[in-house]
């Protein structure tokens, strides 16, 4: 399936997917301006893309802002009570354990470059 | 490298403009876009850091940006989509419009390779594909389709 898919010449593909994505934007609000919107946007998605800028993080971005946001927010107000609102998101244990995961996460991919360094290449 | 040094400082200005927007909200509506912007201005300047020190480092023989062929292409679609969007809302409204189009665009796409059979069989299914979500959509659902001066 995933090969019959990929075969598809763009010619077929891109004014469905065009006619799909000016339908789901309209949808959201029935708003023609949503439409210019995301034209717009698209095309400055495509500028990014072959500037290098992969559109993966700004999707990711996109979707998980909101959420960090009334999250942030939410752990300020309950931590009003404390000397510092921000002290809320140390003080917990549970907070360090998310912590240690992000920067390890966030460090892992050096680590792993390293290792396969030292072992000259042979890991993926 | 260019482009990356070009993105970086429109990206500080951007933030710098933007952070100075955020004194005007109060504490807690300004405190998440205030750490975001702080965040992207040091990611900038990483990023501005880096791209001058490639652009020292950097070879004569770079890779062009698109080739001239597809950027032409890429223009034509995008200009027939704002110029469907545009018709669409005004005049043919969301039927014709979005069969016109579409047919146009896959017409042009296709070139010269075009054959008969293929641009009929293509034409048929894409105006079954905009009658289904016509109706789906507009007389289902209820939602109020572009119009134009038709129907």
């Amino acid at each position: 399936m995933a090969k019959v898919i990929t075969k598809i010449p763009l010619s077929l593909l891109a004014p469905t997917v065009i006619f799909l994505t000016v339908v789901g934007s309209y949808c959201v609000s029935n708003s023609i301006f949503d439409v210019y919107t995301m034209l717009i946007l698209g095309l400055l998605g495509f500028v990014l893309r072959k500037l290098g800028f992969e559109a993966g993080p700004i999707t990711l971005g996109l979707i998980l802002g909101p959420i960090i946001e009334s999250g942030l927010v939410q752990g300020l107000l309950i931590g009003r009570k404390l000397p510092q609102p921000w002290l809320i998101f140390i003080t917990r244990p549970i907070c360090w354990v998310f912590i240690v995961l992000s920067v390890f996460f966030l460090l892992w991919p050096v680590i792993l470059k390293k290792r396969i360094v030292v072992s000259g290449g042979d890991q993926k | 490298m260019i482009a990356d040094m070009v993105v970086s400082i429109f990206l500080l200005i951007f933030s710098l403009v933007l952070l100075n927007q955020t004194r005007q909200y109060n504490y807690l509506s300004a405190v998440f876009p205030q750490f975001v912007l702080v965040f992207l201005m040091i990611l900038t300047v990483i990023l501005l850091v880096r791209a001058i020190v490639l652009f020292k480092k950097r070879r004569k023989s770079e890779s062009k940006f698109i080739a001239t062929k597809d950027l032409f292409y890429v223009l034509l679609v995008a200009a027939l989509s704002f110029l469907w969007v545009y018709v669409m809302d005004w005049i043919l409204g969301f039927l014709l419009g979005s069969i016109l189009f579409g047919i146009v665009r896959f017409a042009i796409l296709a070139g010269k390779s075009l054959k008969a059979s293929h641009f009929l069989l293509f034409s048929f299914s894409y105006v079954a594909i905009v009658f289904i979500f016509w109706y789906a959509l507009g007389k289902l659902l209820h939602v109020p389709l572009p119009r134009g001066l038709f129907f």
